[in-house]
């Protein structure tokens, strides 16, 4: 699941050297996704009023949803 | 000079194709297993392959088949399982099409938007759509008052608006604000 986050992000931001993500599990049935990206990237992920950022969590829901498992996508700056 | 100056040009140009084919090589690497690699470079094909690859990933990889109508940008997708794919009321559909038409709006793959459509979702919707606002401009007529449809979003009220432009009988307009925005139907008076 880590990697379609990565796959999708490195494909939208200037910087794709620059994209680091950490998993955390919080518990069985959460995982937690920290986005790291170039300061002048984090517009590109977030998007006009968080909509790329929404589009990547309903993303990445429906991935973990097929595993049985929800996902939280937080976004460092 | 001027051919320094050339020559510097050439030689910026040259790096930047290179650079090019490296960056495009590392996406080629990328690629989740199970791809035949492709050697073609079109625009088409890269968004087939990202839609690919981020369906497999969604639905853990199923027997996917991608049909591409060139002239529309449609992209339609069968396989099977794939309602994680589609979402309530076609959620998570919107939001892989919407992600990859700014991927390749930003990569420049194609210079218009892009649709995709999974197992014909997208035209069943259209089509039960369609006949609802058929059904509710008929009952505006026959009860000569305006009739308020569902909120929809902006894809789904031109649909609308696009079908009942052709009864001459009734107008249509939105109104509210997002994403609470729906169609009311209105009967044209007959007296003028």
């Amino acid at each position: 699941m880590k990697e379609l986050l990565e796959y999708m992000v490195k494909e939208l931001v200037d910087n794709p050297e620059e994209v680091q993500i950490t998993e955390e599990e919080e518990d069985e049935k959460t995982v937690i996704f920290k986005l790291k990206v170039a300061e002048e990237d984090l517009g590109k992920v977030i998007g006009k009023k968080g909509r790329t950022a929404n589009a990547l969590r309903v993303v990445m829901r429906a991935a973990s949803a097929k595993r049985g498992k929800s996902s939280i996508v937080k976004i460092l700056d | 000079m001027k051919d320094k100056k050339m020559d510097d040009a050439l030689d910026s140009f040259v790096k930047s194709l290179e650079e090019e084919q490296k960056s495009g090589s590392l996406i080629e690497n990328k690629k989740i297993k199970g791809e035949q690699v492709e050697q073609k470079c079109s625009g088409l094909d890269r968004i087939v392959d990202l839609i690919k690859n981020t369906l497999e990933a969604i639905c853990i990889g199923e027997d996917l088949r991608v049909e591409v109508d060139e002239n529309n940008l449609k992209f339609a997708v069968y396989g099977d399982d794939l309602s994680m794919a589609i979402g309530k009321n076609g959620k998570n559909i919107e939001a892989i099409e919407y992600l990859i038409n700014l991927i390749s709006a930003k990569k420049k793959l194609v210079n218009k938007n892009i649709l995709i459509d999974i197992k014909d979702y997208r035209q069943k919707k259209a089509e039960k759509i369609k006949k609802t606002a058929i059904k509710l401009a008929k009952k505006a007529i026959k009860e000569g008052r305006k009739i308020k449809m569902q909120p929809m979003s902006a894809f789904d009220r031109k649909i609308i608006h696009d079908t009942l432009s052709g009864f001459a009988k009734i107008r249509t307009k939105s109104k509210n604000e997002e994403p609470f925005r729906r169609i009311i139907i209105y009967p044209v008076q007959e007296n003028n």
